[in-house]
């Protein structure tokens, strides 16, 4: 009985030894890289109520294929495999799972859903994954992750621009808020309220509304009642018309200042002749710009994805993060691991690729663009009324 | 400001009353309580929507043309999903199992048809604003409020003096007896869903122009219509109006004057507080157990 016990003990430290010793044998080489290919990952809402944000995946995909064609990157051709999430955070979980254990994938491009991001932030900071993502969130940003970066603005750092451009360019005095209460609604706000209060403004009135809500009827009076002469809509081009069509029947005019979310053609198909005069910001070039960078996307979108349309904002974002992600690969030369992938990323300063205008990341900073375009809808259609303005410092 | 959010606060009202009406017709008559009710008319609203982008096709007569598949999907409900639940003995669990399951299978298949993008539904009734005192309503709200109301009295009509009236009243008090006096009750069920899938059909025709068509418009319109009815007691239909007015007057009022971001949550609040008083709802007839 006595000899039994000890040779179960010998067995265990010896399979304890075997254990701690494997470790340093696994991280030999990087997870997801192969002599000629490189696998990246993305988990996008292919079906369900939100699949038409499964649009950025499709953005990326095109990038990818497109550079397969020309021989790749480096020697090594780009494998892209998108999952469905639903944009369901229990899914968005298990997808990133399956990508990292099973897959085994390099990286992750294109991610677009906060709380499914959030969910496995630091799951992936702690596998040493890179994600370049469309995030606007402030929990994702600030403070900055090590490996989590995105190509599109913050929804806090809009807030900065927009309050600024409101006081200073649209001579905005008295100023209402109509906000999502929801996370980027919040973020949005975080923005604004920190230049009015900078600046000795205080908003005359707020206005929320929730999912639930089915029409803006009393949000409307409440705005109305308050005689602002500007009207911030922090809300997507889904909400906004009904609080414009409501604003034009009570006979509401101040001037609209929406988010970016409504810088979209389906804004006017939606409010019709009451979305005359909206100002709106944009991250992204002009979707009819004769820039290289622009008539390469619109090239390669067609001819990937021919029953799609190019002239939106989702695809964009979507091929803007391959982008990205395509030159820090480059420049991280052959050797490529997640860490050189970090410190290549934190080399693009200003940087003009991908659709993104004067990309940035440092080591404190994964926010790559803080600089917005200003349009109007005029005359039924969306026209460029400011270039970028551009913001350095943050908080 | 007061009136006018008086006035928005019954335009979006007797929304909710609309769309509640159908669902109510079916709980009296099969007591299945219908949560699919809300999306098969985005789904005739698609219907109608897909018939006015058709060229030829007048605009009554695609209006028409949406009510008739109203009527035969609530008849294709009621044949190939109530009866042979109701054959197999299904109580009124289960049915709200199989109305959810429904409503998941219609909301993916109307994804899958017309994609999950926002459209512009074509006005078929004017929204521009009519003007009286410094008040506005908008026509298309204007004529909600009244077609539902017409609605009511038609259906009053309907119960007290046609023979099928009569017969779901006397089905939905007591099933057995109506069979024993002789009712063709599966006639009498299919006529009945038919009637609430075109009411229900008429509801996403009038909503529509206030939440746009996509597949997921009708949840929280449903979601509201279902407060009101339970507010006004489910199984009245003057109680559907009562409670659904209400529930709208609430929200405009409690939007306007304590939170805008809160006002479903005290609307809510409201109602529980009328349940714990009233446990059938304002107008709804008592639970009395005769021992």
């Amino acid at each position: 009985m006595q000899t039994k016990r000890v040779g179960w003990g010998l067995f265990m430290i010896a399979a304890l030894a075997v254990l701690l010793l494997l470790p340093v044998r696994a991280g030999a080489e990087t997870q997801g890289v192969t002599d000629d290919s490189v696998l990246v990952g993305s988990y996008q809402a292919l079906s369900g109520p939100q699949s038409i944000v499964s649009l950025v995946g499709k953005g990326a995909d095109a990038y990818f294929k497109m550079v397969n064609e020309k021989g790749g990157i480096n020697g090594r051709k780009i494998n892209f495999i998108m999952e469905d999430d639903q944009y369901q955070v229990a899914r968005t979980v298990a997808a990133v799972k399956k990508f990292v254990e099973r897959d085994r994938v390099f990286a992750l491009v294109g991610g677009m859903n906060t709380a499914g991001v959030m969910a496995t932030i630091q799951y992936t900071e702690q596998k040493k994954v890179l994600q370049i993502t469309g995030m606007a969130s402030s929990k994702f940003l600030f403070p900055p992750m090590k490996y989590g970066f995105s190509v599109r603005p913050a929804s806090y750092v809009t807030g900065l621009i927009m309050a600024n451009y409101a006081l200073d360019k649209l001579g905005a005095k008295r100023i209402g808020i109509f906000y999502y209460d929801s996370s980027y609604g919040l973020d949005t706000m975080d923005g604004l309220m920190k230049v009015f209060k900078e600046r000795g403004v205080e908003p005359v009135a707020k206005a929320a509304f929730t999912s639930q809500d089915v029409e803006f009827s009393s949000q409307a009076l409440l705005l109305k009642d308050a005689k602002p002469d500007t009207v911030i809509l922090v809300s997507s081009f889904r909400d906004s018309p009904r609080l414009l069509t409501e604003a034009e029947k009570i006979g509401f005019k101040p001037t609209f200042f929406g988010i970016t979310e409504n810088n979209t053609p389906v804004l006017l198909k939606l409010a019709g002749k009451a979305a005359e005069g909206v100002v709106m910001p944009s991250s992204l070039p002009q979707p009819n710009s004769d820039m290289p960078q622009m008539a390469e996307y619109r090239k390669a979108f067609s001819q990937y994805y021919p029953k799609e349309n190019a002239f939106n904002s989702l695809p964009m974002i979507g091929w803007s993060a391959a982008m990205t992600f395509g030159e820090a690969l480059k420049r991280a030369g052959r050797d490529v691991t997640p860490d050189k992938m970090v410190e290549a990323l934190e080399s693009i300063k200003n940087w003009d690729g991908g659709l993104a205008y004067r990309l940035t990341f440092a080591p404190d900073r994964r926010d790559g663009q803080r600089a917005l375009r200003m349009c109007q809808v005029k005359e039924g259609k969306i026209v460029q009324i400011e270039d970028f303005i551009e913001i350095d410092k943050v908080k | 400001m007061l009136f006018q959010a008086v006035i928005s606060g019954l335009a979006i009202g007797s929304t909710y009353a609309l769309t509640a009406l159908g669902m109510v017709m079916i709980y009296k008559t099969s007591h299945v309580l219908n949560f699919a009710h809300g999306e098969k008319a985005m789904f005739t609203t698609f219907i109608a929507f897909s018939l006015l982008g058709a060229p030829h096709v007048p605009v009554w007569g695609a209006v028409l043309l949406a009510l008739l598949s109203a009527v035969f999907i609530g008849f294709g409900v009621e044949l190939l999903i109530i009866r042979p639940a109701r054959k197999r003995g299904a109580n009124e669990g289960t049915y709200v199992l199989i109305m959810l399951g429904f409503f998941l299978a219609i909301e993916g298949v109307a994804g899958w048809i017309w994609g999950t993008s926002v459209h512009r539904f074509p006005q078929i009734i004017s929204d521009a604003p009519i003007r009286f005192g410094g008040l506005v309503i908008s026509t298309d709200a204007l004529v909600t409020l009244l077609i539902t109301c017409l609605l009511m009295v038609v259906l009053y009509l309907f119960f007290q003096f046609t023979l099928t009236g009569m017969a779901m009243r006397a089905m939905s008090e007591n099933l057995d007896g109506s069979l024993l006096m002789g009712i063709r009750a599966n006639r009498i069920f299919l006529a009945a869903w038919g009637m609430a899938c075109a009411l229900g059909a008429t509801a996403g025709l009038l909503v529509v122009n206030i939440t746009y068509l996509y597949p997921g418009m009708m949840l929280p319109v449903l979601l509201k219509a279902m407060a009101g009815a339970i507010l006004g007691g489910f199984d009245s239909y003057p109680g559907v109006l009562l409670g659904c007015l209400l529930l709208g007057l609430a929200e405009s009022l409690i939007g306007l004057y304590i939170s805008t971001e809160l006002k479903v949550v005290f609307a809510f609040l409201m109602i529980t507080v009328v349940l714990l008083v009233r446990p059938t709802g304002i107008m709804g007839s008592k639970n009395i157990h005769k021992v």
